[in-house]
């Protein structure tokens, strides 16, 4: 007998109706009923008021998350079940019996194959892929193990002339997913080439391994080979400039996974989905980060027990390591362009005045202004009066410019209202909708560390809206007119005339909607090369980008 | 309606539902994909339910062997999540039965409670002398926690679904094989509950109703 077959509680509790009315559960007569019973009664009101604060309390029981491995071993678990539900091989032959599911070394299997051409360490990762090892059949740990790959077996399907491009790309596409999974290898911590560095010739592949890759490619179940089509068609079609530069970090992850040790290595192309294999290559490189350190340091960290002390061992030396790899590669740069005492924008008159305003302005960092306002942290603050005080006393102004850029990208501004002040704390919002924000936000949206600072707790906020389903009125100016002046001045005389029909249409469709329309107006600004009067650093962003954007790596 | 017309209506709206589509078509990079999208809810919602993150690490792991399993049979009708946590809620509800008929000592106090075997003396102060207002955060998370585990298990499914998964008595009923009248009774029920067991924790952060509550505007 389930239990809707069981009969109705008998004896409803009084105050079913009124918990009802704050779930939203009733309908306008029954919750009209409720409202005039809280209007009379006080009693009521004491309770409504005790429930909901009760089911506010169990905001406080921790979120649990689930283990790094859960997905892992989930799909580890199911596999049993896959194995059990695959018909059987149509015709077992001799070669089922010595199939390679996963080599125990690179070595074993891959042996038969030529080694990668010198200087083309990337090539190396054929070996892999023909070994099999790259069964990673629609980013699925299942098919790293059972997949039906035999390499050197060609199917006998033919390779229809459109895949000849995928074949050629193939061994870039080791462990890839998808084109977003290869933009988020292009990251300072994972593969973004260093700005500046000198890469080798791209290597040809010979016609004989061009056969090996069509049999391999072949050897994929559909669903991967389509995966690898949509891939090359996507990185195909990319703008010259960006497919040369995601290459490059294909090439380089493509050869990273090639020297990793197996473990490893297996432990990237067999995790279950490409969030986790970014994970998984994520956790490697942390790892082999760590074991490549000074035995003094490894040992330190060895002697460590506590794990806070720990972490912040590490994460002080990541930030040491940084800061080196940061100047060094500003050195490079400065060398090249030989030596200038006031790189740009420094020897410019007027600069010092703008940064200042700009300081001001987008970040709050001022010494009129509030701590609670300033959207730096206490050590990004520190970090740029030191970057200022060394560029006075030693000239080093190539790394307070670098200082200053981070932070502009870390922090990007928003104009705000004209005539009025920010929202910055919920003083400015109606206290009905902070209740029920407050009520429905599965965020705990009085602890919002933004609080205090434009527009960073607004955007917080906008967040924490939509994703309880609450709507709220603009937090922000979201029209020409709504700005202060200088901004609308800089929308209606600059931005402007420099804009092509369509992007104007493009912004246009966004009036009235915050925080897109001001965030379009500024990304076009970028886009047109233009400075924006107190909210973007003085002088041209692609000048700042060239000078200073050492981990963006333009 | 044929089930095919279902499917793609259904299917139009909810991208999980055309994932689990590809599931049952035996698409396992989708499954992959499943696992990663909800593991995160799943395994917050077993834990609230049975107090023991390995325990809802397991039980939350059976529920996707499951959900693989039974993917033939998968006919897509309302919101995926109702399916999902259909099964997740009969799992959660054998293990919470069966562990009653099988007391386990636990080995972590601070999980221990979820296992039925608290008693509503243990909250500190929760009925006689008001409790101290400056109770830590974790404190106050094992008072909450302690009041959670003296619901009976299905007003404990039921407030957490309806708390951590947004759902409305309507979809509980669904996943929970009740009327919505049911749900409403089992709900304020356990509302009730929650209020005696808390009454004495919810004006720390703030004055009580009626009295001006002076950090409302602040920031």
């Amino acid at each position: 007998m389930t239990e809707s077959a069981l009969p109705d509680d008998p004896d409803p509790p009084e105050d079913a109706e009124l918990i009802a009315y704050l779930d939203g559960e009733l309908d306008l007569a029954e919750a009209r009923a409720v409202e005039a019973r809280l209007a009379r009664d006080s009693v009521a009101r004491s309770k409504a008021e005790a429930y909901k604060k009760t089911f506010d309390l169990l905001d406080f029981l921790p979120r649990t998350e689930p283990s790094a491995d859960f997905a892992t071993k989930t799909l580890t678990k199911l596999l049993p079940v896959i194995e059990a539900d695959s018909p059987p091989p149509p015709s077992p032959s001799s070669s089922d019996v010595t199939r390679v599911h996963l080599p125990s070394t690179p070595s074993q299997s891959a042996v038969a194959f030529a080694p990668a051409p010198a200087g083309h360490p990337w090539l190396g990762g054929v070996a892999w892929l023909l070994a099999g090892v790259l069964a990673v059949g629609g980013g699925f740990a299942v098919r790293a193990f059972v997949g039906p790959e035999e390499p050197t077996a060609p199917s006998p399907e033919p390779l229809a002339d459109a895949d000849r491009p995928v074949i050629e790309s193939l061994p870039l596409y080791v462990g890839v997913d998808g084109l977003d999974f290869a933009r988020r290898l292009d990251s300072p911590d994972l593969f973004r080439p260093e700005p500046g560095a000198e890469r080798l010739p791209r290597a040809t592949i010979a016609p004989g391994e061009r056969d090996k890759l069509a049999a391999t490619f072949l050897s994929y179940p559909a669903a991967r080979r389509q995966q690898l089509r949509t891939l090359d068609t996507a990185v195909r079609s990319l703008p010259t400039a960006e497919r040369g530069r995601l290459v490059g970090v294909l090439e380089d992850y493509s050869s990273w996974l090639d020297r990793l040790p197996e473990g490893d290595r297996r432990e990237v192309l067999s995790a279950p989905s490409p969030g986790a294999r970014i994970e998984a290559v994520i956790r490697t490189k942390e790892k082999l980060w760590r074991e490549s350190l000074p035995a003094l340091l490894r040992d330190q960290l060895r002697a460590t027990a506590d794990t806070t002390e720990r972490l912040g061992l590490v994460g002080q030396w990541r930030q040491t390591e940084l800061a080196r790899r940061e100047e060094w590669s500003l050195a490079r740069r400065q060398w090249s362009r030989g030596v200038e005492p006031f790189p740009w924008p420094f020897a410019e008159p007027g600069v010092p005045r703008q940064v200042e305003d700009y300081l001001r302005t987008a970040l709050r960092f001022s010494p009129k202004e509030s701590l609670a306002a300033c959207r730096l942290s206490r050590e990004e603050m520190a970090d740029l009066r030191a970057r200022a005080d060394a560029a006075t006393r030693d000239g080093s102004w190539l790394l307070y410019g670098a200082a200053l850029y981070r932070a502009e990208q870390k922090h990007p501004a928003l104009p705000e209202f004209g005539g009025k002040p920010p929202v910055v704390n919920f003083s400015a919002l109606p206290k009905e909708l902070v209740t029920e924000l407050q009520r429905k936000s599965r965020v705990e949206i009085r602890r919002l560390p933004s609080v205090g600072k434009w527009p960073d707790f607004a955007l917080d906020l906008a967040d924490a809206a939509a994703q309880a389903r609450v709507p709220v009125p603009d937090l922000g100016p979201a029209k020409p007119g709504e700005f202060a002046d200088s901004f609308n001045q800089f929308l209606a005389k600059t931005l402007g005339p420099a804009l092509t029909d369509p992007e104007r249409d493009d912004l246009r469709k966004l009036e009235g909607k915050w925080p897109e329309y001001p965030r379009k107006a500024m990304d076009l600004a970028r886009k047109k090369d233009l400075p924006v009067p107190g909210l973007t650093l003085p002088g041209k962003p692609s000048l700042w980008a060239a000078y200073y954007g050492v981990a963006e790596g333009k | 309606m044929a089930t095919g017309q279902t499917s793609a209506m259904f299917a139009l709206r909810d991208p999980d539902i055309r994932l689990m589509l590809r599931v049952r078509d035996d698409d396992q990079a989708a499954f992959g994909e499943l696992v990663e999208r909800y593991q995160h809810r799943l395994v917050g919602v077993m834990h609230h339910l049975v107090g023991h993150r390995d325990e809802a690490e397991d039980l939350a792991q059976e529920v996707f062997l499951r959900v693989y399993r039974n993917r033939k049979k998968y006919t897509p009708r309302a919101k995926f999540s109702t399916w999902l946590f259909t099964i997740a809620n009969n799992l959660a509800l054998n293990s919470l039965r069966d562990r009653q008929r099988k007391p386990v000592i636990p080995l972590d106090v601070r999980e221990s409670s979820a296992s039925g075997q608290f008693m509503a003396g243990n909250v500190p102060g929760a009925r006689d002398a008001p409790p101290t207002h400056n109770l830590q955060q974790t404190e106050l998370a094992d008072v909450v926690r302690k009041a959670l585990d003296e619901l009976n298990d299905r007003q404990r499914v039921a407030v957490v679904l309806n708390k951590f998964e947004d759902m409305g008595y309507a979809e509980i009923a669904e996943v929970m094989d009740l009327t919505e009248k049911a749900v409403k009774s089992l709900l304020s029920r356990a509302r009730c509950k929650l209020r005696e067991a808390l009454q004495a924790y919810i004006y720390m952060d703030g004055p009580p109703a009626g009295e001006p509550d002076a950090d409302e505007d602040e920031a």
